[in-house]
């Protein structure tokens, strides 16, 4: 009789025990997940940050890119090409390694089918040396002063002042070209991951180099130069970033090394110079932002 | 009556058997210790996500070595130069269904010699828990029981079915059912591979290592290299403990900075080196296991702030907590960063020690000298015998990259591949250790 009665004590005992150790072990292993929070709220008091200085980025990717280190220690590849050129006078500067190259007669075309026939008129190795390695970039361009194309690697679009090729438009005529050319690059190590392009513009207005009041026009990953070094020239991702001051309409270009997410700052003004296209078309802005959203550089 | 009676007390034996279970997952849960250190680091870190710092974890965390065995069971080390190998395998193998680890009946030295298998080797013991965190494997990461383990075996002979996680330091094999997997997509990774390298895996002292019987030829390289500025570490360890003033201390080339209430922070630098060492007095808790252990010092050398991306675990020491990290290129550690490596954090009762170097590695530059060759690993030993090292006295021998100074500019430095030995628990080029008998006993 007695013993029954235990029994049933000890019974409702352990279920009370049971269901305390129940709770405070599932409290145990809930306070893991409460304490990631804090981490990933910073990217979204940045964003608020930024509204509220009123800087419009639009959608931003937030996929990780990939890439390499790339060196050449050839720069003057165009030098020992030029006897392929016909129809053209052309001189080479080996100080900056630049070919200039003007048209015996003058090429003409439609306003509209500018690019269309100057995309073409690359592909032939008559006209421009590697021509077929060229890719136009409407962003950089200015379809009333300079069509500029920008050079493809195996690796990846190059965005460098050193493999560009910048047509001169005046009115309906091309008048001539000044072409740079990179060539044997070599992968010094293993593929990297980038940062996205939500983290570059993150860090380009943490280091206050996006003003209030602005947009982000444009945003592109390229190999840019980063450092030349026992002969040798390092290329590395950059994400290149236009910004537009909304009253004034000054456009400035940021870059920021995908690799070290460091905001590369001497060479903004040298690189904004030639692609100082100041009131750029809004056509073709809108779509080389459509182009830019694949955040890897193949 | 008798039917009620029989109920009560097979529900009083359940009750107190559930009651027993839930206790000793409450004690041997060590979560607890993980949250206290969590909201320390979170109020220090500000840029940073956590996505970066997962993805950090998981990077220090990636094997260093894939070894293939071939149907003859002949093993090669392999790598490729233009694609990450050891990452694309991990983001393979987190789109895979790992089960529950149980132990293996397999015979250890039948296992890592099988045919047609491949195994990601990592330099020392990692917890199966922090695996299966940095995997994406839930039934891993919330096993009941921790496991160490150095390799990773799986066949890829037909579907890929299973997964051994193997311990080469206690020969212990534990396997977990693997469902999800295409062996297709692991055999076109392997077979991406632009360097393959004939090895064995031979014992020293009762450890198994990469051994190179027919030598092996690898690339030099070259690094652009910066010097982090003292200030940079003070902002990021000392400035935000409670009390901001920071007392300074200098004695010959070291320079000492106090923070903290008691002094409980101290940033000891010293210029002649470059080495640092960061001592948090505050933290007195030991962790309690290895996955403890690895997370905490992960925690430690983040909150340091260099660039982790070529940073790799290298050795975990749980007698006397202490894991070291270090830099490697292409699979290999490089050794002469400093006198520890890229980072050691130490833990004791009365508090925590990080090691670190200012030496980062900032952009690969070109070499200059071509492929270098090195001798058999046995060739190597032999040498040292010779030499009047007894076989018993080395510890550990590991192909490495060697830190040379360039001649030229204090910027740049030269990654030479050679061999590096362990005597004494120092670790040291082969051909220093021929120089300098002293150690010879």
């Amino acid at each position: 009789m007695d013993f029954r009665r235990i029994e049933w004590i000890f019974l409702v005992v352990f279920i009370a025990l049971d269901i305390f150790l129940a709770v405070s072990y599932s409290q145990n292993n809930n306070n893991i997940v409460i304490t990631e929070d804090p981490g990933t709220s910073t990217s979204d008091t940045i964003l608020q940050d930024m509204r509220d200085d009123n800087i419009t980025v639009g959608s931003l990717s937030t996929k990780q890119g990939e890439g390499y280190y790339l060196s050449t220690q050839n720069e003057d590849e165009l030098r020992t090409h030029l006897d392929r050129l016909v129809g053209q006078t052309y001189s080479y500067n080996a100080m900056t390694h630049t070919l200039t190259s003007k048209f015996t007669t003058v090429l003409s075309y439609d306003q509209e089918k500018m690019v269309a026939e100057l995309k073409s008129f690359v592909k032939d190795e008559n006209n421009v040396i590697f021509g077929k390695e060229y890719t136009y970039e409407a962003a950089l361009s200015d379809p009333k002063k300079d069509i500029v194309f920008v050079q493809k690697s195996t690796h990846g679009v190059i965005l460098d002042t050193q493999a560009e090729l910048i047509f001169k438009i005046s009115g309906n005529n091309v008048t001539g070209y000044t072409q740079t050319y990179i060539s044997d690059l070599t992968v010094l190590r293993e593929k990297q991951t980038a940062i996205s392009a939500f983290e570059a513009v993150q860090l380009l207005y943490i280091s206050s180099e996006i003003p209030q009041n602005s947009k982000i026009v444009w945003y592109k990953l390229g190999y840019s130069e980063l450092i030349d070094v026992r002969g040798s020239v390092i290329y590395v991702p950059v994400w290149n970033i236009m910004i537009e001051h909304k009253d004034t309409k000054n456009e400035s270009l940021k870059k920021v090394n995908a690799f070290s997410s460091t905001v590369i700052k001497n060479q903004t003004t040298s690189t904004s110079t030639t692609s100082s296209s100041t009131t750029s078309s809004s056509s073709s802005v809108v779509t080389s932002s459509a182009d830019s959203s694949n955040s890897s550089v193949q | 009556m008798r039917k009620t009676n029989i109920l009560v007390r097979i529900s009083l034996i359940i009750v107190v058997l559930i009651s027993l279970v839930l206790s000793y997952l409450i004690w041997t849960n060590n979560q607890r210790y993980e949250k206290r250190t969590d909201t320390q680091t979170t109020t220090k870190r500000d840029v940073t996500s956590s996505d970066t710092n997962e993805q950090n974890l998981a990077q220090v965390y990636l094997p260093t070595e894939i070894i293939s065995v071939d149907s003859k069971s002949q093993h090669h080390l392999i790598y490729n130069h233009k694609e990450s190998l050891v990452s694309e395998l991990r983001d393979t193998m987190k789109t895979w269904k790992i089960w529950t680890a149980h132990a293996s009946t397999s015979k250890y030295d039948e296992l890592i010699s099988q045919s047609n298998t491949v195994q990601l080797v990592n330099p020392d013991q990692i917890s199966l828990q922090l695996f299966g965190k940095v995997e994406a494997q839930k039934a891993l990461k919330n096993a009941i029981r921790d496991r160490s383990f150095t390799r990773v075996i799986f066949s890829t002979e037909g579907d890929i079915d299973k997964v051994f996680f193997v311990n080469d330091q206690t020969k212990k094999i534990w396997q977990s059912r693997v469902t999800d997997a295409k062996v297709s997509k692991i055999l076109s990774l392997l077979r991406a591979a632009d360097y393959s390298a004939k090895v064995a895996l031979r014992s020293v002292q009762g450890q198994v290592r990469t051994f190179y019987p027919e030598g092996l030829s690898l690339r030099p390289y070259s690094y652009l290299i910066t010097r982090r500025n003292e200030n940079t570490y003070i902002s990021a360890l000392l400035s935000d403990s409670a009390n901001s003033t920071v007392d300074t201390r200098e004695s010959g080339n070291e320079t000492t900075y106090y923070a903290g209430n008691y002094n409980d922070y101290q940033l000891l630098v010293d210029h002649s080196t470059d080495q640092l060492k960061y001592t948090d007095n505050t933290q007195s808790d030991v962790p309690a296991s290895l996955q403890a252990l690895l997370e905490q010092s992960f925690k430690a050398i983040s909150e340091v702030d260099n660039p982790l991306t070529d940073v790799r675990f290298f050795d975990a020491d749980t007698d006397n907590n202490t894991v070291s990290f270090r830099s490697y290129v292409e699979g290999f550690p490089i050794f002469q960063q400093s006198d520890f490596g890229a980072f050691k954090v130490s833990y004791t009762n009365t508090g925590s020690q990080v090691d670190f170097s200012s030496r980062i590695l900032q952009v690969p530059i070109p070499a200059t000298t071509s492929r270098v060759a090195l001798p058999s690993t046995q060739s190597v030993l032999d040498t040292l015998k010779n030499a009047g090292y007894a076989t018993d006295k080395i510890q550990d021998i590991i192909v490495g990259y060697r830190w040379v100074p360039d001649t030229e500019s204090t910027d740049i430095i030269d990654l030479k591949p050679t061999y590096y030995v362990q005597i004494g628990g120092k670790w040291r080029d082969y051909q220093d250790w021929l120089a300098d008998k002293s150690e010879v006993k």
